[in-house]
């Protein structure tokens, strides 16, 4: 089956959806002591979702994301926002995911084509993931904040301590887990190599 | 599907690579493909010949060295105040595994 065939993706975006609403589950159910505001938190896991959705499956994840941000809304917790809001606030996340993309593939040499983007995966590092992360969390927490500010009935008073921990909680929550994973697979493969030998 | 797990594999695998953090990886692999080049081509290579490759830093070339010889990959020998490397008992079979993933017998 094509990679880029509707079936594929359709799944693909399901996925996101899921995992993402699955780990804002996770994130307000057991991580709450990070959010230093209703809707800030210092370190939110969710974010590593996006990092990995559009290094692994491109501007699709942008849809995944709103899917999954509605998902949580509507059948989860609807963290104090009428509908509307939920609405906005998700599609808001799923444009800031997929616009990240387009500008880390403007600006890297190690992504080729904006539309499509194709990424050179043997030849990106750590400091290349570093910087997409910092993207996303820049706009964001920009964006969400600019939101908030925006819609009727304010979710919350918009501060710039509340869009510096937006930040810090997208950085932390990619970035951090994105090392976390690294250890684990070079943990998993030492296991292996070690089984291997005895 | 294929693809796909392998991009999220190359992705956990970046600091992996970066900094070689599990046994012959990385520059563990530079310093023994060097040392079998030198034995397929003159039969003899001292740590010096190594060291002199800059791979990484002298102290962690030595340390290299001493991995692979701890595995079994190498030995070391004393001739004349030089230190030889020589094959250790198990670099048959690595080269043989290497035959074995290029998908033909060991060269």
């Amino acid at each position: 089956m094509d990679r880029n065939s509707p079936k594929k993706s359709l799944i693909s975006i399901l996925a996101i959806a899921a995992l993402y609403s699955g780990l804002m589950v996770v994130q307000f159910s057991y991580l709450e002591r990070f959010n230093a505001y209703a809707l800030a938190s210092a370190f939110f896991i969710p974010s590593s979702v996006r990092l990995f959705g559009v290094l692994l499956l491109g501007y699709r994840t942008g849809l995944g994301i709103a899917l999954g941000g509605l998902m949580f809304a509507f059948g989860v917790n609807n963290l104090g926002q009428t509908p509307e809001q939920s609405l906005i606030v998700s599609l808001q996340a799923g444009v800031s995911c997929s616009a990240s993309l387009m500008i880390w593939a403007f600006f890297s040499d190690k992504v080729s084509g904006v539309r499509a983007p194709s990424i050179a995966f043997g030849a990106i590092n750590a400091f290349d993931i570093l910087s997409l992360c910092v993207i996303q969390s820049v706009l964001n927490s920009g964006m969400a904040c600019l939101v908030y500010y925006l819609l009727p009935g304010q979710l919350e008073p918009v501060s710039l301590q509340q869009l510096a921990t937006m930040f810090l909680g997208d950085l932390t929550g990619a970035f951090l887990v994105f090392i976390l994973l690294n250890i684990l697979m070079s943990v998993a493969l030492r296991l292996r190599r070690f089984a291997g030998r005895s | 599907m294929n693809q796909l797990g392998q991009n999220l594999f190359t992705l956990l695998g970046i600091l992996e690579k970066k900094h070689n953090l599990t046994t012959l990886d990385g520059l563990h692999r530079q310093v023994l493909y060097f040392v079998m080049d030198c034995f397929a081509k003159d039969g003899a290579v001292s740590t010096v010949n190594v060291v002199e490759q800059h791979f990484t830093s002298r102290s962690s070339t030595y340390r290299k060295i001493s991995d692979l010889r701890e595995m079994g990959f190498l030995m070391e020998q004393w001739r004349e105040g030089v230190c030889m490397i020589l094959p250790g008992p198990k670099l048959d079979q690595f080269i043989a595994e290497l035959g074995a993933e290029a998908g033909h017998g060991p060269q």
